[in-house]
């Protein structure tokens, strides 16, 4: 909640806005015991996408409260500390995108040079989704195959996190994984009247990382807690651990990494 | 993407160049493209951001898109030639449209837009549709998706999927847990052995693959029981064919000694029918009947409507040997043999059938020499027992299990045992330098019929009854030709002694059991059960003269009949907040008994009331304190009521009390936790004190030619432990550095003959240190020592040092080749002027060539070839030290093949 304050005061549009924008609201689903929402702003050439720090209260219908669920004996979590706010903005006239994360309670801009994403369309099923008649398209991305709804109706290429470049707005996208995160559009307004949460000043005041250096950063840290963990666990005679990463996130494999699977 | 069509999507945007553009090429015709470009404006004003899409004739069919840039422009690529339209749309204009006539190849289309169209959108989507979960807890994974074309088994393919985690010893996780079963169409037969199956069996015949969370092993308890179990289910596609898949595995010495190891596990699943068949032989010390407890005994005590659990027949005489802490293979002279045959039928959707079988003939042999020496007071004597054992073991064994869904609602389902147990065991011993055998033999069989009924009563509660029927006959033929007891009898001319005995049970129970998830995750449970158990102990003990005359001494042969009838009630809550828990427990029971002896009859009846009371707490994010209160009270079993004596094998004589008595007892444990296993640091503490207001001891008269032990009951013993683990991992070191500390302390009486009664205080001290490596070497450690101090004191004190030490090695030699090196080292008590340490070490090396679905092994077993191992112990009444004869040093080569 902390977080919630600083970024409080930055409750003031930084940058004038001419067109119209529009605010779509989407549901993350990246576990099945966490729900976050994400705001996506988008106008005038750059995409803003803040996704809340604090989970959204579990659905009151099944019965369960997420208290419910983290008090398990056995449960593990791997040391995330908080979850800080993260933020993407897309520039229309840069080909880097800029992302807000955090790492151990530390923020940082992390500057990602994102891959095209090459979305196929040839699909004819369509499935309607609230009252929009939804269309599918694929594309991989980082590892994994993203699946998305879009619709015809709303013809903005924006979506959730860093996805779009579809003909219309990304009702639904998911991705293939036994353990796949989830974005669903709950709400959406046009013309958006407020102005984006979102303080430049404090962003551009971050110290500065490529992402693969903010991976790089992350995944020893995630290691050493396997390491950590490998080495209280009882050894079995003939038997390694394989360390593979255990990335929680849409993104599994990225650019960099790709090119040594190959090899191997 | 479609092979013929081949979209390429280029994003840039208006503006300055987020533009997107996608177009279609078809790869079968070298047409020349087709570019059209334009402007789009609105009055004079340029419009960006407006989608520009070119369909063929009708507008489902996409050719290409993008969007104009901040200037309104666009450009627009396509191969196809013939007649098209250009749609214009973007949100507070008109939706615009231009048909494309062919023949051009460059085209410019400016276009005006009018403002209008979709101007406002105030909207909350609702959808709770999520096409790729199932259920809340079910992920369903399309195994196409996955496949790349290299994937020979189903664990290659899980290995492509995200989200799961495979070890190279085969374990599935889910993230950082491992699952609990990996089911073939919702059917199990390997639970946690399912590494046998998901390395055996092919990719070919799998459609989809199913991520069960929160998995409950009954359907109907789903949501409403405490589960964090994973499973995962396999489904296959409708045509698949069965075919057989499997594994064989061969090991052997090539010179003598000779020692092998085989094993044959065949598998065939098809949509319905489901069979596995394994087949095992082994004189290694490897004990085959181990390798399917699974299958034997599946199901958990800790579920609901479980009843009549633990319910067998009392054991009267066994020699196995017990070396705790010790791997009883390196003792274990053995000639294993096992087939098992397995099969899961579907005939209708509501019904399931699950049939096992197998058979064990075994034998084994063992070889102990053990000196027992007595010190108390005026009784001081030494017995030396020089012991070889041969065991035949005949066991056939059958398990059904029917499953007939009667709705969505409620299942029934049945399982039903029956089992031949045969044993007979030949014993050469050396009694105090006179030579004796020992007959032993057992031809026995066990029934056992369960009935569960689970009703699923709404989403938060079900009820599940059972009922539970087991017969079970255990006779028992023991004979000794030497006749050691002639100061207990006063009788001579004895050839040998017999002792027959009957032992049979008979069980009936029934449960209904109701459990309730409340909405804030709160947890309740109220049971009904009776259990109707009727025992009968007959022991028939002859002394045979030379003249072939019988005698059966008086107060050595028992005829005891022991029936109980109880009804109780169990009422459990969970109260569930976010830092505390609290679960209160009552178990409230009527038991009426009824005792025959010698043909003397006893009734009885008490309640007996058990309560608990657990609590957790989370006083801060990383600790935990866990305490459980308890009062218990039970009635004494069959064993505790015999009135005579019995033999239980060459000097011993046991017998009970010849009475029935309730025993309470009330105990508090304390366990304090901080930290988890990802932290550095990880502790745990737990003390706890056990106090019995009335307890069995034993009133002993020792002899060297006999022990005769005769149960007593005494009040107030006292029993209290603590134990406490420290784990911290050291960075430079990269590892963890674990101390292990703990102690048990008792407090009690037993009587001996000519002694009276002693006061004795028993303890034992253990404290252990160990270092595991995970260095990103190839080599890796595991290291330790551990010492054990016991003590007995009465009117003396005996204590007992022991030590064990051990260092691991494991190497990652290259991908595919792994050594491990496996030493050991045990110091024993140093009374008898025995001491000694001995050292153990093993090695192995193995080679997996994935290519062949071949693993080559190497094993070096027992390296310094001990023949002997000398064991300490010591008890309130004596110190022993046993020697086990071991098997020798050898060297064994290894294939295992998957087809």
């Amino acid at each position: 909640m902390k977080q919630y304050l600083l970024f409080g005061l930055l409750l003031c549009a930084s940058w004038s806005v001419q067109a119209q924008k529009l605010h779509a609201v989407y549901e993350y689903i990246p576990s099945a015991v966490a729900t976050f929402r994400e705001h996506v702003y988008f106008g005038d050439g750059v995409k803003v996408a803040v996704r809340d720090s604090v989970p959204v209260a579990a659905d009151k219908k099944e019965g369960k409260s997420p208290e419910g669920e983290m008090f398990s004996s056995f449960s593990l979590v791997l040391h995330t500390d908080k979850n800080y706010r993260n933020i993407v903005i897309q520039k229309n006239n840069e080909n880097d995108l800029l992302e807000i994360r955090s790492i151990q309670g530390k923020n940082y801009q992390v500057t990602d040079k994102f891959p095209q994403l090459q979305w196929n369309t040839d699909y004819s099923s369509t499935d309607t989704i609230g009252k929009y008649i939804c269309h599918k398209a694929t594309a991989s991305y980082r590892g994994t195959k993203l699946i998305a709804y879009y619709t015809n109706d709303i013809p903005v290429p924006a979506g959730p996190y860093k996805f779009g470049g579809l003909p219309g707005l990304i009702v639904m996208l998911y991705n293939e994984s036994a353990n796949p995160n989830y974005w669903t559009l709950k709400e959406i307004s046009y013309p958006y009247e407020g102005s984006i949460p979102v303080n430049q000043g404090y962003i551009y005041s971050l110290p500065k990382l490529s992402l693969q250096n903010y991976i790089k950063k992350n995944d020893a840290l995630v290691e050493e807690q396997m390491r950590i963990m490998e080495s209280k666990m009882p050894a079995m005679e003939g038997v390694t651990i394989e360390r593979k990463k255990v990335r929680g996130t849409v993104e599994q494999v990225y650019e960099w990494e790709e090119k040594g699977l190959r090899e191997k | 993407m479609n092979g013929k069509k081949k979209a390429c999507v280029k994003s840039r945007f208006f503006g300055c160049g987020w533009v997107l553009l996608c177009f279609w090429s078809v790869v079968f015709s070298a047409r020349a493209q087709v570019s059209i470009s334009g402007k789009v404006t609105s009055g004079s004003r340029p419009v960006g951001g407006v989608r520009v899409d070119l369909h063929r004739d009708s507008i489902s069919c996409l050719l290409a898109y993008t969007f104009t840039d901040g200037e309104g422009k666009y450009h627009i690529q396509t191969t196809y030639a013939g007649k098209m339209n250009l749609y214009f749309k973007a949100l507070s204009y008109e939706p615009a449209h231009k048909e494309i006539r062919p023949g051009q190849a460059n085209m410019i289309v400016d276009i005006q837009l009018s403002a209008g169209g979709v101007e406002h959108l105030q909207e909350v989507v609702v959808h709770s549709k999520r096409p790729y979960r199932l259920g809340k807890d079910t992920i369903e994974l399309n195994v196409q998706s996955f496949l790349q074309g290299d994937e020979r088994t189903v664990e290659d393919l899980l290995k492509k999927i995200p989200g799961l985690n495979i070890g190279t010893d085969g374990s599935i996780k889910v993230g950082d847990k491992e699952v609990e079963k990996v089911m073939i169409e919702g059917d199990d037969f390997f639970e946690k052995g399912y590494r046998l199956l998901t390395q055996n069996m092919s990719v070919q015949p799998l459609e989809k693959i199913q991520v069960l969370q929160h998995y409950s092993n009954n359907k109907h308890l789903k949501g409403i029981e405490n589960s964090d179990k994973v499973a995962l289910n396999l489904q296959l596609k409708e045509d698949s064919k069965s075919q057989w898949l499997g594994s064989v595995s061969v090991s052997g010495t090539p010179i003598t000694p000779a020692f092998y190891y085989g094993s044959v596990n065949l598998m065939n699943f098809g949509k319905r029918n489901k069979y596995y068949l394994l087949g095992t032989a082994n004189n290694n010390g490897v004990d085959a009947v181990s390798s399917i407890n699974h299958l034997l005994y599946p199901g958990k005590s800790d579920e609901p409507g479980q009843i009549g659990l633990g319910v067998v027949t009392p054991t009267i005489i066994d020699y196995t040997p017990d070396l705790p802490g010790f791997d009883y293979k390196r003792t274990n002279f053995n000639r294993d043999r096992l087939l098992s045959v397995n099969t899961i039928l579907n005939p209708t959707k509501q019904l399931k059938v699950k049939w096992l079988g197998f058979v064990n003939p075994t034998k084994k042999s063992f070889y102990q020499n053990i000196l027992q020496e007595y010190h108390i007071k005026d009784i001081q004597f030494t017995n030396s027992e020089v012991y070889e054992f041969n065991k035949r073991i005949d066991n056939y064994f059958s398990r059904l299990e029917l499953q007939y869904e009667i709705n969505n609602r409620s299942t029934l389902t049945y399982t039903g045992n029956l089992g031949s147990l045969g044993r007979d065991d030949t014993g050469n011993l050396l009694f105090n330098g006179a030579s004796a055998t020992e007959l032993t033999s057992t031809q026995g069989y066990v029934t056992n019929h369960n009935l569960t009924h689970t009703y699923k009563l709404s989403d938060q509660e079900a009820l599940v009854s059972s009922a539970r029927w087991i017969m079970q006959r255990s006779p028992l033929d023991y004979s000794i030709d030497q006749y050691y007891y002639e100061d207990l009898f006063q009788v001579g001319g004895i050839s040998d002694v017999h002792q027959h005995v009957e032992n049979n049970l008979q069980y009936l129970g029934v449960t209904s059991h109701y459990v309730r998830r409340q909405k804030g995750g709160d947890f309740m449970e109220i049971a009904f059960a009776n259990e109707y158990k009727n025992q009968e102990l007959v022991t028939d003990f002859v002394l045979q003269g030379d003249n072939g005359d019988q005698i059966r001494p008086s107060g050595f042969s028992n005829q005891v009949g022991l029936l109980t009838n109880q009804s109780r009630l169990l009422a459990k809550y969970t109260l569930k907040r976010k830092k505390w828990e609290w679960t209160p427990q009552l178990n409230a029971g009527f038991i009426h008994s009824d005792l025959r002896t010698n043909g003397l009859a006893r009734d009885r009846n008490n309640w007996l009331i058990s309560s608990r009371l657990s609590a957790k707490w989370e006083p801060y994010r990383k600790g935990k304190l866990e305490t459980d209160l308890s009062f218990q009270q039970t009635n004494t079993e069959v064993m505790d009521v015999i009135p005579s004596f019995y033999n239980t094998g060459l000097r011993n004589f046991a017998k009970g009390m010849d009475d029935m008595a309730t025993l309470s007892s009330s105990g508090v444990i304390l366990t304090y936790t901080h930290g988890n296993m990802l932290d550095k640091f990880f502790a745990s503490l737990s003390i706890g004190y056990k106090r019995l207001f009335d307890y069995m001891s034993n009133q002993s008269m020792l002899n060297a030619n006999y022990n005769l032990a005769q149960q007593v009951l005494l009040k107030n013993k006292k029993v209290a432990f603590y134990k406490a683990q420290f784990n911290y991992y050291i960075q430079p070191l990269k590892g963890n550095c674990k101390l292990d500390i703990g102690a048990d302390f008792s407090d009690y009486e037993a009587g001996i003959a000519g002694v009276g009664n002693r006061k004795i205080q028993s303890g034992s001290h253990d404290y252990g240190l160990s270092f595991r490596s995970v260095w990103k070497w190839k080599l890796n450690i595991y290291t330790g020592t551990r010492m054990q101090f016991t003590s007995f004191s009465s009117e003396s004190k005996s204590r007992l040092k022991n030590t064990y030490s051990f260092l691991n090695l494991f190497v990652n030699v290259a991908d595919g080749i792994q050594a491990n090196l496996k030493n050991e080292a045990y110091h024993f008590g140093d009374f008898f002027a025995t001491s000694k340490t001995y050292y153990f070490s093993d090695f192995s090396l193995s080679y997996d060539v994935k290519k062949i679905k071949t693993r080559f092994e190497l094993t070096a077993k027992n390296i310094f070839n001990n023949r002997q191992f000398k064991n300490a112990v010591i008890t309130d009444t004596y110190q022993a030290v046993t020697e086990y004869r071991l098997l020798p040093r050898y060297i064994a080569l290894g294939v295992d093949y998957s087809f």
